[in-house]
Order: structure tokens, then C-alpha cells, then sequence
């Protein structure tokens, strides 16, 4: 589940940087790929509402002003993910490192 | 009667607030020669006559006091009539029998206005207006109360402190500020009456003013351009307008969004002209820390004090005294949005806290300075930095950001005393319990940045030397603790890298301390060492200055 977590988020930045590097106004084939790929396995990870914003972003009918908000709001969300899934890396790893502790004191 | 009541409460720290230690001292001295039983003193309205001027007072509060005496203000004929009458009332209380009214009046609250229209006649619009919006900022007064009165702290743009008494409530206080209505006393009013009864403290204010709500708004204009064109599509133009928003956003008392704004810029300029290092990813997390700020500004009342969103100038830094500093290391270093510096490092060893001396500059804007000639030069409270170097240091006086940055301002002033020992700084290495509790700290402080490296001093021992990794563009190594925890030990690319890893892997005996910045990257806890300490002192990894 992490691997798969870990791996979507990565996928996230990557497609997040290609909209960004080119503009949001005419999004490379190669990059709605990406997009559509990445929105499927949202919708497997339970991540609905971050799915369907992405596809509103590929949208002909979305306004720049719209998809400027929908870029935004996926970034702020992507990094917030990416920051929560490092502090449960570092509480994960704080336990090792408190285990570790109390097994050296035992020995 | 409340006139009696107020000249009852009043206390010398309330006299010292309204008037000044030296006024207060020579109105005990007039009083020694005065008969206040003798004066007029009726239940609105009291006189005297000293030194052949009158003084007089028709009511409750400092300003309804009067003498005829030419000085402006207060003066010490009417320290000495405020404390002549107090005397006469405590001891007429004394011989009464069985007073029971201050007690009952102990309990009174009257700092607790639930009329709004109460609280706009006794505190003033203007004065609640700017309470309101402190308090959407977070500001806070620190409430202390007794048997007789309040007495609250009010920390913002300096220190102010308000005492209010119980027996007479508003028109009896005195703020440090001098004002008779201020916005500290509506602070405290506000902030007491909605604790008590929320629905009846229903106004909310917007935290930012107008040129901030401009700034940002044009702020938000930029942004919508730069992901509509996209990085590779920005011109010259766009670079130069960010450029242009970053010190405005400065200017407009938003100095974090400003540094913020900056090093986006930087790194789109960086891109916009394919330098090497630069990355779209690097450009996207500055944008995503940057917008984070934003949208955290844009809430009311705020998710955290304005302080910590918007950033403290260093003139508005906080005063300190008799601040302890344990000088452990200076590095010079450059960033990747193209700001070169120097940072002094101190350890605070009743708190294990660090505080830091910095300066910077832009490389593009000051093509001429340079860090290690700046460390070599500056000074710090008119000491070469370089002599502070491993050395016990006093602040004291100075001013501090709520970071630990030190502003070494004019007026600061440092004491230098002996060399530190090794096994005094030894004692503050840092457990990893300890590191990860920092770290935590930082993350929680710090809510919207997205890379907390907290300062860590460790006893460590390199296992591995550091080697260059050619796809990282950076040298790493690994090292041990003393617990026995592996250090992902990585140094930056940087013109003294290769020396720093060379220093690092030389065999110590004894313990070695490393001092740089802790972080977890992916599981791996990581240091940026800058500084490595053992029985030889301290050998600066990034820095030539010595």
C-alpha cells in the first residue's frame, strides 16, 4: 500500500511539473496520458475528488481562470500529501529508533 | 464613593506606569511634609495645596487629575496628592470596623463588557477596531488577576502592560502605552468578554490591512499568469514584475510571502535560462510553500499568528537581555534561487535552543559581495565574527526573531568570556528522542514550510567518507552516533566540498561533535554537517575565514 502510495504521489509531481513547464493552457498528449493513467489509480486509492479535478483540468470547457484554481488546489494538496506520508515516515522511523534504544538497554 | 475606591486601589506599579520611578520617588519625598487629613476629600471630588499649587481630581482616572503646577502631565505635587489620599483612606479603612465592602467588591470583573455600545463609549471605535484585528492576527494578552485588579501583558510592536482594578474597572486603568483609550485596553476587554460569553463578542476583523490585501491580490494576478504561460513560455517581463511583487510584498509588512516570491522567481529565471541545476520540480515545491502562505492569509480569524505567515522584519525583532551563547560554528553558503551569506551559530545551553547571526544578498543584485569576505569583515555587537569562534558569549542586550535569528542591531551589546571546553559541549549532543522531538517542533511551528532542518549538534563518529553522487549532485557518506544510529551524513555542492569531505573523513580519536542541519529524508536520518568539533576545536567545514 505504501509502495503504491508512494509511487502515485510520485506520479502526481510528475505530471504537476509537465503542466507546469508548459502551461496549463495546451497540455501535451504524452502529459493527458499521464493524467488519465494517474486519475484511474486515484480512483482505485480511494482519492475521488483529486481524480475528478484532474480530468476537469484536461476539459475544453473549463476557463483558464478555473483550471489556474484546479492546478492550484491539486498542487497545495499534492505536497500536503507528500508532507503528511514523510511525517508518518518519521514517526514510523522514531519508533525504530526508540525500539532500538530500549533493546540496547536491555542488552 | 468609586472616586474613594479608585485612589484606594492604586498601587505604586500602577503610579510607576502613569508616571516614571523618579516622579513617584520625589512625591514621597513632598508628602513627607503634608497633612492629608486636612485636605478636601468628599465622594467625587478631593483638593490639596502644595508648594503653593493646587491639585485637585473630580472622578475616576488619571486623566481627571489636575494641578496648577506649569509641568505637563503628571508631576510630583500629584504623586504626591494620590499617595497623600490613599494613605488617608487605608487608615480611616483600618479604624472603621468590620469593612466589608472591598471584599465583596473582590470579585467584580469589569473588564467583562457585553454591550457593544457600552464597549464603544468607554474604549472608543478606532481603539476596537485595531484590538479586533490584532486578535484576528492572534495576538494574545497574558491575563494575570488578583483580589484587587488585572494585570495583562500585551506583546505587540513591544511590550505594554495594563493593570485595571476591580473596585472602578476601566476609568481607574493605566496602560504603559500612556494613552487613556487604547487598543491594548480593548485587546484585554475583547479577549476577556468573548472567553466568557462568545455570542455576545460577534465582531470579526480582517487580520491584513488594505496594501497587504492589494499586494497579495496582485500576488495572485502573477500567479494565474505564470501557470497559464508556463515556465518555459515566461518572459524577461514576468521575472522582472515577481521581482518587482517580492518588494512590495516586503514593503506591505509581508517580508515571508516576499522571500518566498523571490526564490520562485529565481528559480524560474534559473530555468527560463537553462542553468544548470535548476528543475521545474525545484520551481513547484517553492510555488506549492509559497501558496500554502497565501491561502493561510487569506482565512479569517488566521490558522496561526500573523507573525509566523507573514513574517518579522528584523527591526521588529524582539528585545532579549542576559542571553547566554555558546558560539559553536559559522558556515558561508549559497542557494539554489541564487542568495549567497554567512550564518554565525550559537547554542543556548539552558534551553539547547540554537540562535543565529546572518547576512545575505542576492548574487544577481550584488554581483560584488561576497560571503567569506563579509565573515572575514563584519561584525557582531562591534566584534569581529571570527574572534567569537568556540567562545562563551553573553547578549546583554539585543534583539531576536521568535526563529533565534539575532538582528545585531545598534545598541546590542555582547560579552565575551573564555573558550568553551569540549566536554562542556559535549553535555548538549543531542539524543535522536531529542532530534526527533525538535524536528516534530519545527513541523508543528512551522506548519506551511515544507522542509524543516532543524540545527542539530550530534556525537558522531564518519563511518563511511563522503563521495560525490554523480545524479545527485552532492556528496554523501554515512556516519554512526553514540547510540548506534546510522547518519545519512550529505554535503551540498559547494567550492569547498571536496576539502569538507576530506576534514570528515580524517580519523579523531576521542569523541567528535558534528553540528549542521538534521532532517529525515525518505527513512533515513540525515545531517548536513556543517562544522566538525573535537579535542583540535572547531574546524568549519564551509568556511575559509580563519
Amino acid at each position: 500500500m505504501n509502495q503504491a502510495l508512494d509511487h502515485w504521489l510520485d506520479s502526481w509531481g510528475e505530471w504537476l511539473d509537465s503542466l507546469l513547464a508548459t502551461g496549463l493552457g495546451s497540455p501535451s498528449q504524452a502529459t493527458r496520458a499521464h493524467i488519465q493513467a494517474w486519475c484511474a489509480d486515484a480512483a482505485l486509492l480511494g482519492f475521488a475528488v483529486q481524480s475528478e479535478q484532474a480530468e476537469r483540468l484536461l476539459q475544453g470547457a473549463t476557463s483558464a481562470v478555473q483550471r489556474h484554481q484546479l492546478f492550484l488546489d491539486l498542487l497545495l494538496e499534492q505536497d500536503m500529501l507528500v508532507r503528511l506520508n514523510a511525517a508518518n515516515r518519521l514517526l514510523a522511523s522514531g519508533e525504530t529508533v526508540e525500539t532500538a534504544a530500549i533493546q540496547n538497554q536491555s542488552e | 464613593m468609586s472616586l474613594q475606591l479608585w485612589l484606594s486601589a492604586i498601587t505604586d506599579e500602577t503610579l510607576e506606569a502613569w508616571a516614571n520611578k523618579g516622579l513617584l520617588r520625589r512625591g514621597y519625598k513632598l508628602l513627607d511634609g503634608q497633612t492629608p487629613a486636612q485636605w478636601l476629600l468628599q465622594d467625587e471630588h478631593a483638593q490639596a495645596q502644595m508648594d503653593g499649587f493646587e491639585q485637585q481630581v473630580g472622578g475616576v482616572g488619571f486623566e481627571r487629575l489636575r494641578c496648577s503646577c506649569p509641568a505637563l502631565g503628571s508631576c510630583h505635587h500629584l504623586l504626591a496628592f494620590v499617595l497623600g489620599l490613599r494613605a488617608r483612606l487605608a487608615s480611616q479603612l483600618a479604624q472603621a470596623a468590620g469593612s466589608a465592602a472591598p471584599s465583596a467588591l473582590a470579585l467584580a470583573e469589569p473588564w467583562l463588557i457585553a454591550d457593544a455600545q457600552r464597549r464603544k463609549e468607554l474604549l472608543g471605535q478606532p481603539a476596537l477596531t485595531k484590538a479586533q484585528r490584532w486578535q484576528a492576527q492572534g495576538i494574545t494578552a497574558e491575563c494575570n488577576l488578583d483580589a484587587q485588579r488585572l494585570v495583562a501583558r500585551i506583546d505587540v510592536s513591544g511590550e505594554f502592560t495594563l493593570s485595571i482594578p476591580r473596585a472602578v474597572g476601566l476609568a481607574g486603568s493605566v496602560c504603559s502605552c500612556g494613552e487613556h483609550r487604547c487598543a491594548h485596553r480593548a485587546l484585554v476587554v475583547l479577549q476577556l468578554t468573548r472567553q466568557a460569553t462568545p455570542e455576545v463578542v460577534a465582531e470579526q476583523a480582517e487580520a491584513l490591512n488594505d496594501s497587504q490585501h492589494q499586494a497579495l491580490q496582485t500576488l495572485d494576478q502573477w500567479l494565474l499568469e505564470l501557470t497559464t504561460l508556463g515556465m518555459a513560455g515566461a518572459s524577461a517581463m514576468l521575472v522582472a514584475r515577481g521581482d518587482a511583487l517580492a518588494t512590495t510584498l516586503q514593503q506591505a509588512d509581508l517580508p515571508l510571502p516576499g522571500r518566498l516570491l523571490a526564490r520562485l522567481v529565481r528559480a524560474l529565471d534559473d530555468e527560463r535560462l537553462s542553468l544548470v541545476g535548476s528543475t521545474v520540480r525545484q520551481a513547484r515545491l517553492q510555488l506549492a510553500q509559497l501558496l500554502a502562505f497565501r491561502r493561510a492569509l487569506a482565512r479569517t480569524p488566521l490558522p496561526q499568528p500573523l507573525p509566523e505567515l507573514a513574517g518579522v522584519h528584523r527591526k521588529r525583532y524582539q528585545p532579549v537581555s542576559q542571553l547566554e551563547l555558546l558560539c559553536v560554528g559559522a558556515e558561508c553558503w549559497t542557494t539554489a534561487s541564487g542568495f549567497a551569506g554567512y550564518s554565525l551559530y550559537f547554542l543556548n545551553p539552558s534551553s539547547g535552543g540554537f540562535y543565529t547571526f546572518s547576512q545575505s544578498r542576492s548574487q544577481a543584485l550584488n554581483p560584488g559581495w561576497q560571503a567569506t569576505q563579509a565573515f572575514a569583515e563584519d561584525l557582531f555587537c562591534g566584534r569581529p565574527l571570527r574572534h567569537l569562534l568556540g567562545k562563551r558569549c553573553q547578549l546583554l542586550k539585543g534583539w531576536v526573531s521568535s526563529e533565534g535569528r539575532l538582528s545585531g542591531r545598534e545598541g546590542s551589546q555582547l560579552q565575551v568570556g573564555e573558550a568553551v571546553t569540549m566536554e562542556e559541549l559535549g553535555a548538549y549532543a543531542q539524543s535522536p528522542a531529542s532530534r526527533m522531538q525538535v524536528f516534530a517542533e519545527h513541523r508543528r511551528r512551522w506548519l506551511y514550510r515544507n522542509d524543516p532542518q532543524p540545527l542539530a549538534l550530534i556525537a558522531a563518529h564518519v563511518v563511511t567518507a563522503p563521495q560525490f553522487e554523480r545524479f545527485g549532485q552532492r556528496w554523501q557518506g554515512e556516519a554512526m552516533d553514540d547510540t548506534g544510529q546510522p547518519l545519512r551524513i550529505v554535503l551540498p555542492a559547494h567550492p569547498l566540498t571536496a576539502k569538507a569531505a576530506l576534514c570528515l573523513s580524517q580519523p579523531r580519536h576521542g569523541v567528535t561533535l558534528l553540528l549542521g542541519r538534521w532532517t529525515v529524508e525518505g527513512d533515513c536520518p540525515t545531517l548536513y554537517p556543517v562544522v566538525v568539533i573535537d579535542n583540535n576545536g572547531q574546524q568549519l567545514l564551509f568556511c575559509e575565514a580563519r
